[in-house]
């Protein structure tokens, strides 16, 4: 009976120190993180006692600042509606979003040392200042993109591919932040359309002809020889008595024609020969159906998870249950751009303390090697063929060459999201972009002038 | 056994200290003091009690059952009374900061609590005596239960109140211990039976008694509770039997019943998913605890100083999560402290139990040691979610009459168990 009063009390024992230790990582390990949560209400109490940092775009104009005394902070978005998804808003009424709620930490500063500090100089009555951001984003970009976009709804990302700096992250429809107040009503809506939501990170849209580009990845891994082969569009191609069309038959082309008309016979074709096992170990490799670490929350692209050879049939020209956010088709276009090497996409460029001293900056790395130089040069140069003859011809440029590609991908809404990938210059690429509307239609004829413009603005300077 | 007591033994090794005892008292009267100064600074304007008042009552209080324990030469363990003082004096401070008037109310249950352990201490100090009875307590046990289950009122999740008039109680706190009672009196006698092949005809109503009360408790949705009995229960069986097989047996069984639960009871499931990922839910079904989670979070290693947390947000949070508050504004280090003050009791206890003369007594101090160890131990695991949240009370720390009166009470047959092993000369 002795023994068992032991052995009992060292089962209590071993229970203690599993608490013990699993409560000092609560507190300790996790507890910085579960502190900086945008769920915390205690971060609200200290927005009144802390001036919030500036944020500030890649030439250091301002994007959010904080106004008045004390107590009566006020924050305030010169580029309103044009920055509003990225920066977000601030209010005790309303919550947070965007960066604003994402980097509290950073912008109340709280973190580390620092927080320490800062805690202890608000107990003394004092307020600190918190650190400051700048964005890799161009204001200028993010205005032209939210007006080309004005009525509609859609997104538009810009990469630098070389970097994986984005330059651009517009949804439309937008809202205020400077007007929330009287806009929430409306803004709730549901005839507003969500102006809420990012639809450049959480959209998620079938991504039509534009997964050409990933099935063409797989195809030419899987056999180089494909550049060499005449293909044949009777217009249709049957997969297990399931019919896959193009628009009109295409008769006899190689592979760059089959990019530059965008033949759903020959792409799918040419991923039933890859196989399903290949095509999804490409996607993976762009980014599909993983979780992308980005300063902002995004939404997971994906694949079904089974592809038979309808499926795969289907997922091979970007419809059925592929579904992409325009960030993940921008970052494939950029892999494409960068010689088959996609970069990390990032945000925040570096973080500054109040005084200008410089607490941490961005290094560009390359997030994943996805194909080799040479498929990713073969591709370019049938997108390049696309922009020259094919169907994104209104997306060309005067002395730049451009290259691209259109995707029209139908849904359950009714007309097609118009898409459009693109990157220039052609021969050494300084931007990619990705450009979706939903239900305008033919992505050649409605998101090419737009990303035309884009690209345009970027480069001019 | 040296050993295993070993930082926590008197000097002398026959006798109770009680000059020990004294000294320690001073730990949770300074604390108690601190809270008068912080109630002082505070809530100068508040109506309500002078803090003079509230801090002579308990203080007088716990040096008045000192000194009792003084007077009539009871040779209980000298570490229950600070370890309990300590706790309550804790309790009481983050109870007022949260709300004064649930600390008005706990200092008046805190003195009937201390009445209650004076009375068992000084006039029924022969627990055998109580043992004589154990159908008594099971009957009465039971009764509770069912009367609870019938007429009981639902406040929060669980259906365990009942309400007179304007006064309200919790029964299943008394039924632990009866139950605990129950199981040391019968298994003390069954034993021998119980561990021969014969021993059919003794298995059956001890099982039929505990499946029964679980059962009911189960139907009251006070799954905390039910969680604890059982344990409690399998430790009890353990000691009795020296056997782990019954005690794996039981396991398995619980296990079986656990899975039957989760596929009859919805709200069950709805539990498992917070405890899973309480941020899916974040708003609803999976805020206290994510709220919960924020706050000892927040606490990081020193705390935020006393009142300078925000944990008011959390829903029952001076009955459940005071753990949660005291983890925000002592920081991890006060948590831990907390968590050591309940490691020092269970080590008490066990110790009690091991000095115990008869088996009675070891399996009396056992079961109660377990009770009230792993009551603390589930809801402290609960509300950092390391395991899924069950609503029961710290015990000695939450607010709540019923708890906090029949946790003195189970420290005073603690006290009676541990004198006995005292005079018994061990």
């Amino acid at each position: 009976m002795k023994t068992g009063v032991r052995n009992l009390a060292l089962a209590t024992g071993v229970f203690f120190v599993i608490l013990t230790v699993y409560l000092t990582y609560i507190q300790v390990v996790a507890g910085e993180k579960l502190y900086l949560t945008s769920l915390n209400p205690r971060l609200r109490q200290v927005e009144q006692q802390v001036a919030r940092g500036t944020i500030y775009d890649r030439a250091g104009r301002v994007l959010a600042r904080t106004m008045g005394e004390p107590g009566e902070f006020r924050r305030q978005y010169p580029f309103g509606p044009a920055t509003a998804h990225v920066v977000g808003y601030v209010s005790g009424r309303f919550g947070s979003s965007g960066l604003e709620a994402g980097r509290d930490g950073d912008l109340l500063g709280l973190t580390g040392w620092q927080g320490m500090v800062n805690k202890s100089m608000r107990l003394l009555g004092q307020v600190p200042r918190g650190n400051n951001l700048h964005l890799t984003l161009d204001a200028d970009l993010q205005t032209l993109a939210v007006n080309l976009l004005a009525g509609r709804r859609g997104a538009a990302v810009a990469l630098d591919p070389r970097t994986g700096a984005v330059l651009l992250l517009a949804s439309s429809p937008s809202f205020d932040p400077n007007r929330l107040e009287e806009e929430w009503n409306r803004i709730n809506s549901p005839g507003a359309a969500s102006p809420l939501l990012n639809r450049a990170i959480q959209g998620l849209y079938p991504p039509g002809s534009t997964m050409k580009l990933i099935t063409a990845t797989a195809a030419l891994e899987a056999d180089p020889g494909i550049l060499q082969r005449d293909f044949y569009c009777p217009g249709y191609l049957e997969v297990q008595g399931w019919k896959l069309t193009c628009p009109r038959p295409h008769g006899h082309l190689n592979f760059q024609e089959a990019m530059m008309y965008s033949c759903n016979v020959t792409f799918a074709t040419l991923a039933l020969e890859a196989g399903a096992e290949k095509f999804k170990e490409t996607a993976a490799m762009y980014g599909f159906d993983k979780p992308l670490k980005f300063d902002l929350p995004v939404a997971g692209s994906r694949l079904p998870d089974r592809l038979d050879d309808g499926s795969l049939a289907e997922a091979s020209i970007g419809q059925g249950a592929v579904l992409a956010t325009p960030l993940e088709m921008a970052a494939v276009t950029a892999a494409i751009a960068g010689k088959g090497i996609l970069m990390q996409p990032y945000l925040i460029e570096k973080v500054t303390a109040a005084d200008g001293r410089s607490l941490w900056e961005a290094v560009p790395r390359p997030l994943q090697v996805v194909t080799s130089a040479r498929i990713a040069e073969e591709i370019k140069e049938a997108m390049v063929a696309t922009v020259n003859g094919g169907t994104a011809t209104a997306v060309n440029l005067a002395g730049i060459q451009v290259a691209a590609k259109t995707g029209s991908a139908q849904n359950p809404g009714g007309e097609t999201h118009a898409w459009l990938v693109a990157f220039a210059p052609a021969q050494d690429p300084r931007i990619a972009v990705a450009v979706v509307v939903e239900n305008a239609g033919a992505g050649g004829a409605v998101a090419a002038p737009l990303a035309r413009e884009i690209l345009a603005a970027a480069l001019r300077r | 056994m040296l050993r295993w007591c070993w930082p926590f033994m008197s000097r002398s090794v026959t006798g109770t200290n009680r000059g020990q005892e004294m000294a320690l008292l001073i730990w949770p009267s300074l604390i108690l003091v601190a809270g008068y100064g912080y109630m002082v600074t505070f809530s100068p304007g508040q109506t309500g009690w002078y803090p003079g008042y509230a801090l002579a009552l308990l203080l007088g209080g716990f040096w008045g059952v000192h000194l009792v324990l003084r007077v009539t030469r009871h040779g209980g363990d000298e570490y229950f009374l600070p370890i309990a003082a300590t706790l309550t004096s804790l309790g009481l401070i983050f109870l007022f900061r949260l709300d004064p008037g649930l600390a008005y109310r706990q200092i008046i249950w805190t003195v009937m609590g201390l009445l209650v352990l004076i009375v068992i201490t000084a006039g029924f100090r022969d627990y055998q005596r109580l043992e004589q009875y154990p159908y008594f307590f099971l009957s009465l046990g039971l009764f509770f239960l069912i009367i609870t289950v019938l007429l009981g009122t639902r406040i929060g999740g669980a259906k365990s109140w009942l309400t007179l008039g304007s006064f309200r109680m919790q029964p299943v706190e008394a039924v632990k211990v009866l139950m605990v009672m129950y199981l040391a009196g019968y298994l003390s006698d069954r034993r021998e039976l119980l561990l021969q092949g014969a021993g059919r005809l003794s298995w059956g109503p001890l099982l039929a008694a505990v499946a029964l009360a679980v059962f009911l408790l189960v139907l009251q949705r006070d799954l905390g509770s039910a969680m604890i009995l059982l344990i409690t229960f399998l430790a009890m069986l353990y000691l009795a039997t020296g056997k782990l097989r019954f005690c794996m047996a039981g396991g398995a069984l619980f296990s079986l019943g656990a899975v039957i639960a989760y596929m009859i009871f919805p709200y069950l499931r709805t539990r498992i998913a917070v405890w899973i990922n309480p941020w899916a839910d974040y708003n609803g079904a999976g805020y206290q605890v994510v709220q919960a989670l924020i706050t000892l979070g927040s606490g990081g290693i020193i705390g935020t100083g006393l009142g300078l947390g925000y944990s008011q947000v959390i829903p029952a949070v001076a009955t459940d999560f005071i753990f949660a508050t005291m983890g925000e504004e002592m920081g991890l280090m006060g948590s831990l402290g907390i968590i050591l003050l309940y490691l020092l009791f269970a080590l008490r206890g066990f110790c009690a139990a091991l000095r115990a003369p008869e088996e009675q007594g070891v399996l009396l101090a056992g079961g109660l040691t377990v009770l009230c160890t792993f009551q603390a131990l589930i809801i402290m695991a609960g509300v950092c979610k390391l395991l899924p949240l069950t609503g029961v009370t710290l015990p000695f720390v939450s607010y709540g009459g019923s708890s906090l009166i029949i946790s003195y009470l189970l420290l005073a047959l603690l006290l009676n168990v541990s004198a006995a092993g005292r005079e018994a000369g061990l």
